[in-house]
């Protein structure tokens, strides 16, 4: 073999190894990732037990791996390699046309949607008046903005069986006859999951309509919106041409008295929350188990409601302080038991039961509406 | 601990190399043998038992062999007892489960359900110790007095997970006496880029199509499509196990060991003979050397060498995994090599074209059986594959678009690296220009091009599989 006088490989790999090891080591830990709006581990729990069970391993590769030196600067090469390889999706995320993210769907969890149903059934057969809802994903809507034979699961045909197997006793509303017609690119943010706060109106008013409920009119209702919103669809592909979404909701004419979990906030939205990434974090204040909403003056014996739902509903919720004194709204994730004594104590006009298709096929906290 | 981490990459790496190279030559085996029982307990403290069970029974029937080895029942006494304990761990971890659910099914009597996480590697190191003692019985190599140099071979973490199957005579040498020299750690460091690009960059993205695939209900999958699934999956693991041997020889040069090759380009093959010289060489030549050989190998009676065949095929198949699609998966390749050497080998020599065409379809359909175990599922997957229910799915027809507008590049990147086309334009540049600095100066470049690309993918790891835990 002739001699070489220099290793480039050798000094390139552990050069790169003992430079990143270093960087890595004096890198300061951070606490979340603003780019893609999730909390970061920050440490693994030491005991025997766990380094036994390997779960103190497990821990600290996660820790690692999430403090690493420089992560959103390697987060953002490997966004453009895929884009550079003409992929079409990255982490589960397709995209679209005129800039719109999409959930990758082309499977569902068939099991834990019948599951759910069941405790749906169990549910309205001990209290009156449930009324149900699905909100299909954005691409039902846009199915032209989709990539060419991504295979999406027709959520329609799904809700269309879904329904036979719903109780008597469960009253449907359909969200999807209500958006449907609808101008499709501007019922979805283009960067998140959720439906657009004008959206979310449109429902509103069509349940109230069908219930026969009072509604705010356009002018009792004030449209705010917040630039430069970026969703969880863009936190996790970090596609880098995307442009941010206009967040919109629709403010009341009156402060609306706000407890959740038993903590009395000031206002049903954290404006404060609209200054950082996670801006739909501010409806709500996030999804708290139980959250109490009403009106600040209430006379005589007042009308109540529930609402049982995930986060599709945060910008709405209030809204119903229309025809109601009272929102009782529940978060099943975070509210693992009480549902049957919040029923019984508190005897409510109306139940609405609202879930986003994809929420609705992978929730695994139904089983709670038992307790 | 798997090398496709940034844990293993930032954290033992730099810390094992550093020891390592700082410790006096005399105690190098030990610090290789403390961290490599690191990077083995990480996962599983509560295997570690195995580990040491596994150097002390082999050391001792080694040291038994060559101390009472005059009188040959004691010999052999030594030798069943290795076999038999290197086999029993490998059977009660892996098989026992299997077993039990077999017999539960002919029999019609409940077994317990007996699934353990398998220790990791177990294949792979009880393989390895067994050469170790069969030569010594067979007297192919002395046994090893030092315990610690033993124990560093048992439990050496380059190859200690996947491969290749380092046999003991293969590095005996090198455990007592090795050079690490730069132009040694020079070649590693290529080998081990090399392997965790193929890993993360190519394996991991081309897979994770076969898995989106695989979640289908078969009626959502095109014929085209399950052909691009079975392309994917066939270059998934190619490069997820090639990729992790280059990484455990590169690995290994860095440590001054020289690990034998276990991948040789097998696609570029023009026959299932040629495949089977070039696919997991070293696991190949473990059951030749061992099984083959030693049941008569070829020099016997036709039925008798059909018979080997049949074994030692069946048994390749259980060793990929406990389940029946491995052993069916074993056997197709048995019927297609004894159909092979009887009819075909000529005409594969006379028609080279069109046996680069059918070898590679022979190959694709060889990976389904491998990839799915149920068989019903398998079933109707390879039915897809031949247009069974309609060429197209009804659902979505156009799949096979999407899958080749996202994976098309990345595919074909697969294949041609897949085969040694970029290999041959390197050395004929060589052999043209001699190792001018140009050549130097690109490989470098593209070298840490695919450094720095696999720990981003490493870093943003949505989909980062080890799929040798069935192994």
């Amino acid at each position: 073999m002739k001699k070489k006088k220099c290793y480039p490989t050798a000094a390139l790999l552990l050069g790169f190894i003992a430079v990143m090891t270093v960087a890595d080591l004096a890198t300061p830990v951070r606490e979340k990732s603003e780019m893609e709006n999730r909390p970061l581990k920050t440490a693994a729990s030491f005991s025997l037990q766990k380094l036994w069970s390997g779960d103190f391993q497990k821990q600290y590769e996660e820790v690692v791996t999430d403090q690493f030196a420089g992560r959103d600067g390697w987060i953002t090469i490997k966004s453009m390699t895929e884009s550079a390889l003409l992929k079409t999706e990255n982490n589960g995320i397709l995209y679209g046309k005129n800039g719109a993210l999409f959930g990758k769907l082309t499977s569902y969890n068939e099991q834990q949607l019948s599951r759910n149903i069941y405790f749906l059934n169990e549910f309205a057969g001990k209290y009156d008046g449930v009324t149900f809802g699905v909100i299909p994903s954005g691409y039902t809507y846009s199915p032209d903005q989709l990539p060419i034979g991504a295979g999406q699961v027709d959520q329609r045909a799904v809700l269309a069986k879904l329904r036979e197997e719903l109780d008597n006793t469960v009253q449907w509303m359909d969200a999807d006859a209500v958006l449907t017609g609808l101008d499709s690119e501007s019922l979805y943010y283009n960067t998140d999951h959720h439906w657009r706060g004008t959206t979310a109106c449109r429902f509103y008013r069509a349940y109230c309509a069908e219930k026969g409920y009072r509604a705010f009119s356009e002018d009792e209702l004030t449209l705010r919106e917040v630039p430069d919103f970026y969703g969880t669809y863009y936190s996790k592909c970090k596609k880098t041409d995307t442009k941010p979404d206009t967040l919109t909701y629709y403010d009341l004419p009156f402060t609306v008295k706000t407890v959740v979990d038993g903590e009395e906030k000031d206002g049903w939205y954290d404006a404060a929350a609209f200054d950082t990434r996670d801006k739909y974090a501010a409806f709500l204040y996030g999804n708290g188990g139980l959250t109490v909403l009403s009106r600040e003056e209430i006379s005589g014996d007042p009308k109540r409601m529930l609402l049982i739902k995930d986060s599709y509903s945060n910008t709405i919720a209030p809204l119903f302080l229309s025809e109601f004194d009272e929102v009782y709204v529940v978060d099943l994730r975070s509210y693992p038991v009480g549902i049957n004594e919040l029923c019984s104590g508190k005897d409510f006009d109306d139940i609405l039961v609202l879930y986003n298709f994809e929420n609705l096929q992978s929730d695994k906290n139904f089983y709670r509406l038992e307790y | 601990m798997v090398f496709s981490s940034l844990l293993f990459l930032f954290r033992f790496l730099p810390a094992a190399l550093l020891l390592y190279y700082l410790t006096p030559r005399k105690l190098k085996n030990l610090t290789l043998m403390i961290v490599s029982l690191v990077f083995y307990a990480w996962g599983e403290v509560k295997y570690l038992p195995i580990m040491f069970a596994s150097m002390i029974v082999d050391y001792c029937c080694g040291q038994g062999i060559k101390h009472f080895g005059a009188v040959k029942w004691k010999r052999k006494l030594f030798l069943l007892l290795s076999m038999f304990f290197n086999l029993g761990i490998l059977f009660t971890f892996k098989y026992t489960g299997f077993f039990l659910q077999n017999i539960e099914a002919l029999t019609g009597i409940p077994m317990p359900d007996f699934s353990p996480t398998l220790p990791l590697g177990i294949s792979f190191y009880t393989f390895q110790t067994m050469s170790y003692t069969i030569d010594v019985y067979r007297g192919d190599v002395e046994p090893e007095d030092n315990i610690i140099t033993f124990g560093a071979y048992v439990v050496l973490f380059p190859q200690l997970i996947a491969g290749p199957i380092v046999r003991y005579a293969d590095v005996a040498a090198e455990l007592k006496s090795r050079k690490i020299t730069l132009p040694e750690i020079e070649e590693g460091a290529k080998l081990f880029i090399l392997g965790l690009g193929s890993k993360v960059l190519i394996a991991n993205n081309v897979g994770s199509l076969w898995d989106a695939t695989a979640a289908l209900s078969l009626s959502d999958i095109s014929t085209p499509m399950a052909w691009i699934a079975a392309l994917a999956y066939s270059l998934q693991i190619y490069f997820d196990f090639s990729g992790y041997s280059l990484m455990a020889i590169g690995l290994g040069r860095m440590l001054g060991f020289h690990f034998p090759q276990n991948f040789n380009y097998p696609y570029v093959s023009g026959s299932i003979t040629e495949f089977w010289r070039r696919w997991h060489m070293t696991l190949s030549g473990w059951f030749r050397e061992y099984v083959y050989f030693p049941l008569g190998g070829s020099r016997c009676s036709a039925w008798k060498r059909t018979r080997n065949l049949f074994i030692v095929w069946a048994l390749t198949g259980l060793w990929h995994g406990a389940s029946w699609n491995f052993v069916l998966w074993g056997l197709w390749f048995f019927v297609l090599l004894v159909i092979e050497k009887k009819w075909l080998l000529g005409w594969y020599q006379r028609h080279k074209v069109l046996a680069h065409i059918f070898i590679p379809i022979i190959l694709m359909i060889s990976w389904v059986i491998f990839a799915i175990s149920d068989f019903g599922r398998l079933g109707g997957f390879l039915g897809r594959m031949f247009g069974v229910g309609g060429l197209m799915s009804a659902s979505n027809p156009l799949d096979w678009l999407y899958a080749l507008r996202g994976y098309g590049v990345t595919l074909l990147l697969g294949c041609i690296l897949s085969l040694p086309v970029i290999k041959n334009g390197h050395q004929k540049l060589i052999s043209r220009f001699g190792e001018t600095k140009t050549i130097t100066a690109v490989e470098t470049v593209l070298l840490g091009v695919v450094l720095i690309l696999s720990v981003a993918y490493l870093v943003d790891s949505t989909y980062n599989p080890f799929i040798y835990w069935n192994f």
